[in-house]
C-alpha cells in the first residue's frame, strides 16, 4: 500500500466517521424536536427537558410509585411496559431489567378455582375491566394469592394497546380464611364427636332408665302380688274367724244364756255366770270387729263407699271421735277391686294415724268421684305437725305414710299432706281416671 | 466497563457461540420515566425478537452516573450505544422507529 493510498483510505474513514457523527447530531436534533429526548448532557450536568405534559406525567408517575398496590402494564403481546416500585418489590425485579420482556418471564399465573382466562377476556371486551382472584408464581418459585383488577389500555384512537393490572396481595386474608376454615372444621369435628358422645351417653342413660323402669315395674308387680295375696289371706282369715270362731262364740254365749235360764233361782254362782255371759258377749263383738277390720265383706259385696261409711261409723263409735263422712259422685258403677281395696286401706291407715298421733276430736272424710279420677280427703282437727320436704313426718312414725304412698302408687295415684303444728292434718289422695271400671 | 460506574443494570444476557454475532448494547436513560420506559420496552422487544440469546443490554441511568455518560460522549437521553459488534453506533430517541433501529443495528437483513 502506497502512502498516498493510505492517506486516501484514512481520509475516507475519517469522512465516514464524520458522516456518522453528523447523522447522530441530526438524529439528536430530530429526537429533541419530536419530543423523544428527555434529558441533555452538557459537561458533567444533566438537564431534563420537560414537555407540556411533563407535570401531569410526573404526577401520575409519583402517584403510581407511591401506592402500595402492585401496578403492572403489558402491551398486546403481553410485554411488560410498566411496573411500579411495589411491583418491582413484589416480583423481586428491577423495571429496567424486565421492561420489554414477556410477563411470563417474571410470573406464572395459576387459577385457584379453574382457568378464567376466557371469562377475563370476555369481561375486558365487554366492559373494559375484570376483577378476580388468582395466584402468581414468581421466578424463584414462591407464590402469593392476589386480587387483580385488570383494565384495557387504549390509545387516542381507542385502539387497545394492552392491559393494566392493579394487584392486591390477599395471601394474609387467604391464610386467615384458611385458618378460620380449619378452626371451623375442627369445631365441626369436635361438635360431631361430642354429639356422638352425647348420643352414646344418652343411649346408655335410656338403657339405664329402661332397666330401672323394668326393675321398678317388677317391684310394683311384686308389691301388687304381695298386697293382693295379703288381702286374700286377710279375707280368708276374716271369713274363718267370722264363720268358725264367731259362730262358736255365739253358740257359747247362747249356751251360757240357756244355762242361766235353766238355773234360774238355783244359781249359786254369785254373779259368775252373769260375768261369763258379759265376757262372751264382748268376745263375740270383738271377734266380729276383728273380722270386719281384717277384711269387711261389705267391701267386696257393696263397694267402697258403703264399706268406708260402715268402717268410719264403727271407728268413730269405738274411739269416741266424732266424724263426718261425705260421698260425692258415685253412681252404680264400681271402681277396680284393687283401687277399692287400696283406698280402703289408705283410709284405715289414715284413721289409725289419727288415733296414734293426732289427739283429734273430729274427723272429716270426703270420698269424691270425678271425671278425672277419685279423691279421698281425710281431715282431722288434731295437733298437726311440720311436714318435711318429702312429706313424711320429721320425727316418729313415717312408716304409715310410706305405706300409704306405696299403696297409692300401685294404683297410679299419689298422697299429699297439709299440716302445721296446732292446725290439724289433711291428707289428699288422688287416683286418676284410668283405674276405674264400668259395671 | 468503566471504573466506579454505577450501573442501573448489569445483566449478562445469554451470549451466542458465534462471537461475531454477539451484541453488546447500552441504553442511557433518565430514571424510569414514561419515555425511558418506552425506550427500554422498544429496544428490548427488538432484541428479544431478533437477537434472542446473543445480546447483552445494560440500562444506565445518567442522573445516577453522569460521568459515565460524559465518557461515552452521550449528549441526550435516551441514547442507545452499540458497543459491539463494531463499529460503535449511537441511537437517540425512544427507539419507536423499529425499522430504522434494525437498519442501524445492522440486523434488518436477518
Amino acid at each position: 500500500m502506497t502512502e498516498k493510498s493510505a492517506t486516501l483510505s484514512s481520509l475516507k474513514a475519517e469522512n465516514a466517521e464524520l458522516r456518522v457523527r453528523l447523522e447522530e447530531a441530526e438524529e439528536t436534533l430530530r429526537a429533541i424536536q419530536s419530543g423523544e429526548v428527555e434529558a441533555l448532557v452538557i459537561g458533567d450536568q444533566v438537564f431534563t427537558l420537560e414537555s407540556a405534559d411533563a407535570e401531569s406525567n410526573r404526577f401520575r408517575g409519583e402517584a403510581l410509585a407511591q401506592i402500595n398496590d402492585v401496578v403492572i402494564a403489558v402491551d398486546n403481546e403481553r410485554r411488560l411496559t410498566y411496573l411500579n416500585p411495589a411491583a418491582e418489590q413484589k416480583y423481586g425485579v428491577r423495571a429496567s431489567e424486565v421492561l420489554g420482556l414477556k410477563a411470563e418471564e417474571i410470573l406464572t399465573v395459576h387459577w385457584p378455582d379453574g382457568d378464567k382466562t376466557g371469562e377475563m377476556s370476555a369481561s375486558l371486551a365487554k366492559e373494559g375491566a375484570w376483577r378476580g382472584e388468582l395466584i402468581h408464581v414468581r421466578r424463584d418459585g414462591s407464590e402469593f394469592s392476589l386480587e387483580a383488577t385488570v383494565s384495557t389500555l387504549s390509545d387516542r384512537d381507542c385502539e387497545s394497546i394492552g392491559r393494566l393490572s392493579v394487584i392486591r396481595d390477599i395471601s394474609e386474608r387467604k391464610r386467615a380464611e384458611k385458618e378460620l376454615q380449619k378452626a371451623h372444621d375442627e369445631l365441626e369435628l369436635r361438635v360431631t364427636e361430642r354429639t356422638k358422645e352425647l348420643a352414646a351417653a344418652n343411649a346408655t342413660l335410656k338403657e339405664e332408665m329402661a332397666e330401672r323402669a323394668k326393675v321398678e315395674k317388677q317391684r310394683g308387680d311384686l308389691l301388687q302380688r304381695i298386697v293382693s295375696s295379703q288381702e286374700d289371706e286377710r279375707r280368708r282369715i276374716a271369713r274363718d274367724i267370722h264363720d268358725k270362731l264367731g259362730q262358736r262364740v255365739t253358740a257359747l254365749r247362747l249356751q251360757i244364756a240357756s244355762l242361766s235360764d235353766d238355773l234360774g233361782d238355783r244359781d249359786k254362782s254369785d254373779g259368775s255366770i252373769e260375768l261369763l255371759q258379759r265376757t262372751a258377749l264382748r268376745l263375740d263383738s270383738e271377734i266380729s270387729f276383728l273380722a270386719w277390720e281384717l277384711r269387711p265383706a261389705a267391701l267386696d259385696d257393696l263397694g267402697l263407699p258403703e264399706a268406708a261409711k260402715a268402717y268410719i261409723e264403727d271407728w268413730s263409735h269405738n274411739y269416741k271421735i266424732s266424724s263426718d263422712f261425705d260421698i260425692r259422685g258415685f253412681g252404680t258403677d264400681r271402681l277396680l277391686p284393687e283401687v277399692e281395696t287400696h283406698l280402703y286401706r289408705i283410709m284405715q291407715e289414715a284413721l289409725n294415724n289419727i288415733i296414734k298421733h293426732a289427739n283429734a276430736t273430729n274427723v272429716n272424710v270426703l270420698l269424691e268421684r270425678k271425671r278425672s279420677g277419685v279423691n279421698l280427703i281425710v281431715e282431722d282437727n288434731g295437733k298437726g305437725f311440720t311436714p318435711s320436704r318429702n312429706g313424711t313426718r320429721q320425727a316418729g312414725d313415717g312408716l304409715g305414710l310410706i305405706g300409704m304412698r306405696e299403696r297409692a302408687l300401685l294404683i297410679g295415684g299419689d298422697v299429699q299432706i297439709e299440716s302445721s303444728p296446732g292446725m290439724g292434718t289433711t291428707l289428699f289422695i288422688r287416683v286418676p281416671q284410668n283405674n276405674h271400671r264400668k259395671k | 466497563m468503566e471504573k466506579g460506574g454505577k450501573r442501573v443494570k448489569k445483566k449478562p444476557d445469554k451470549v451466542a457461540s458465534n462471537g461475531s454475532d454477539r451484541y453488546k448494547l447500552r441504553l442511557f436513560i433518565t430514571g424510569i420515566s414514561p419515555r425511558s420506559s418506552r425506550a427500554i420496552v422498544n429496544i428490548r422487544k427488538v432484541c428479544e425478537e431478533h437477537l434472542k440469546g446473543r445480546y447483552e443490554l445494560e440500562i444506565i441511568d445518567i442522573t445516577e452516573n453522569p460521568a459515565l455518560a460524559k465518557s461515552e460522549q452521550i449528549l441526550a437521553a435516551p441514547t442507545l450505544v452499540k458497543k459491539l459488534p463494531l463499529p460503535l453506533r449511537r441511537f437517540i430517541g425512544d427507539m419507536s422507529e423499529t425499522d430504522r433501529l434494525l437498519f442501524g443495528l445492522d440486523i434488518g437483513k436477518s
